[in-house]
């Protein structure tokens, strides 16, 4: 079987978002490589279809990464094997194996589970082909290291044999084409038209459109020729692009080293003492910190409160930097990413009197939309016009 | 790959900014555009069937002009106005033409709302030239 598939890849320092083929895929960012399955036995390989991001374990054979079989997303971090992650600060994700090896995954269980749905069978070979755009923080992105990734990603074929029980399902992957855009700047274009191409609607609009008095008939059209300053707020980095109508600035692509990883580590030990265990990743704690529900939620936002506060002084004061440069210039603040949602209560107040003074609106996007921006700007890129454009000249000899 | 269009999909058009004034004279003409160009489309169709004809046509072409020497709209302008048989089958064309749209019309909301998306299709696409510079 063939597919074609549009993805769109945030590769992000804690979580991997993608929308693939229309469908939003949310996992840690994470994978660890192994030497044998986890089953012995058979299980009905059906039975491992639904829920395949949550239990997935591959065979990677790729010109691009380290070949072997590997657990990953939400799989490795529950096995309690020592897992790859993204060191925040440190890697340069443009020449890490991870984001490869999880986005070949990502893309070989979607295209299982369509082939199951449409065909009501497990397939024993698929070939996909992707078109599709990904970011690079602003802090790594230049044209050398996304010409690299870019090129990571569409030169050969990859190999992706995923693994439903001790069944197999070969996946080759190939990319004709490949942009890596700096990260947030997408954004731009989720925030204006909804996935049908529809000027966007609905309660991400809400709070904002009435704390500025502009309920009537709000939707996306509102931001179709706006100045906007970003603040894409991550584990590992901050973004500040500043974007005007379909266009990003280059002259002010920004970023920072700060975010809520940062404040993350920092809490961590203390974290970890409290809870009785020698040593937890970043990762579990950060689930803990998503789960209002989880016994150790209270404790884990409570160690986290001060190293938050300095983070949030760093990210206030580099968006000023940013303001100043565009001499004000700016129409709104458009604050998200999933540092956003643990920062809101401290950087909330902050921006919005940083805001008022110099007559910009704050978009403050509400916890729901801030994670997920990134993928679905993506998204929309890769399906948009401008990628077609940038396609085609590539695919024109020179 | 390209998406495959499905039927219900929007499409989008985008005139150039160097447009040949009687192309945008004929666009401006038209009460509903989108149904003009699905029957330039259902032509195309029926004399050669289904093909990609930018493997036809030349890339370079003259075209239409508008200012120099009588062109053959003009001429067939000047016929028809010379012509009164001409003139009068054309006046005949219209009527019949405006009797089939108020049939339509009467038809309703179907013919409404094709009117409004071949309004809007046009309209769809905020991309040019300097945005996709911007990307690249």
């Amino acid at each position: 079987m063939n597919f074609h598939f549009f993805v769109g890849n945030d590769n992000g320092n804690s979580e991997h978002d993608l929308m693939i083929d229309g469908r939003l895929i949310q996992q840690p960012n994470v994978n660890c490589r192994v030497d044998e399955l986890p089953w012995r036995e058979e299980q009905a390989p059906e039975s491992f279809i639904k829920h395949l991001q949550d239990q997935l374990v591959v065979t990677i054979d790729s010109p691009s990464a380290q070949p072997g079989m590997y657990y990953i997303g939400k799989f490795a971090l529950e096995s309690g094997e020592i897992i790859d992650n993204i060191q925040i600060g440190i890697d340069s994700k443009s020449e890490m194996d991870l984001p490869i090896i999880n986005t070949l995954s990502q893309i070989a269980a979607v295209a299982v589970q369509k082939a199951y749905e449409e065909e009501k069978q497990i397939p024993a070979q698929l070939d996909i082909e992707v078109d599709m755009a990904t970011a690079l923080p602003v802090t790594q992105h230049t044209d050398e290291t996304s010409a690299k990734f870019e090129r990571r990603f569409t030169t050969g074929r990859h190999h992706v044999t995923v693994h439903l029980g001790t069944l197999r399902v070969s996946v080759n992957i190939v990319f004709p084409f490949v942009k890596v855009v700096p990260e947030a700047t997408p954004v731009i274009f989720t925030l204006q038209k909804d996935a049908a191409g529809n000027w966007r609607e609905g309660e991400i609009f809400a709070d904002f459109a009435a704390s500025y008095g502009m309920e009537k008939k709000f939707n996306g059209s509102f931001f179709k020729d706006k100045r906007i300053l970003h603040v894409d707020i991550g584990d590992g980095s901050t973004e500040y692009p500043i974007t005007e109508g379909n266009r990003f600035l280059r002259q002010f692509v920004h970023g920072s080293h700060h975010g809520a990883g940062y404040a993350i580590e920092e809490a961590l030990q203390e974290f970890n003492r409290l809870i009785h265990l020698p040593d937890s990743p970043r990762q579990f704690f950060s689930d803990v910190l998503k789960n209002p529900k989880h016994k150790y939620h209270a404790r884990a936002l409570k160690t986290l409160r001060r190293p938050l506060e300095s983070q949030v002084k760093q990210i206030v004061q580099q968006t000023k930097k940013q303001l100043t440069k565009a001499r004000n210039e700016i129409d709104l603040v458009c604050v998200y990413g999933g540092g956003s949602i643990l920062m809101r209560t401290i950087l909330y107040p902050y921006l919005k009197e940083l805001c008022d003074v110099r007559e910009i609106k704050l978009f403050y996007i509400p916890a729901e939309y801030a994670v997920e921006l990134n993928a679905t700007g993506l998204d929309a890129f890769v399906r948009g016009k401008i990628y077609e454009a940038l396609k085609n000249k590539a695919e024109q000899p020179a | 790959m390209k998406k495959t269009k499905l039927a219900g999909d929007n499409i989008s058009l985008k005139t150039r900014k160097t447009e040949e004034p009687l192309v945008m004279a004929w666009l401006n003409a038209q009460t509903n555009l989108m149904d003009s160009f699905r029957y330039l489309v259902e032509n195309e169709i029926l004399q050669h069937g289904v093909r990609n004809l930018q493997m036809f046509i030349p890339v370079e072409r003259a075209g239409v002009q508008s200012s120099p020497a009588p062109s053959h709209a003009a001429i067939a302008m000047e016929e028809a106005k010379t012509s009164t048989s001409e003139a009068a089958r054309a006046v005949q064309a219209v009527v019949a033409a405006q009797a089939e749209m108020a049939v339509a019309a009467d038809a309703g909301v179907v013919h409404g709302e094709e009117l409004a998306a071949a309004h809007e299709a046009p309209m769809i696409d905020e991309v040019d030239d300097e945005d996709i510079e911007a990307w690249s």
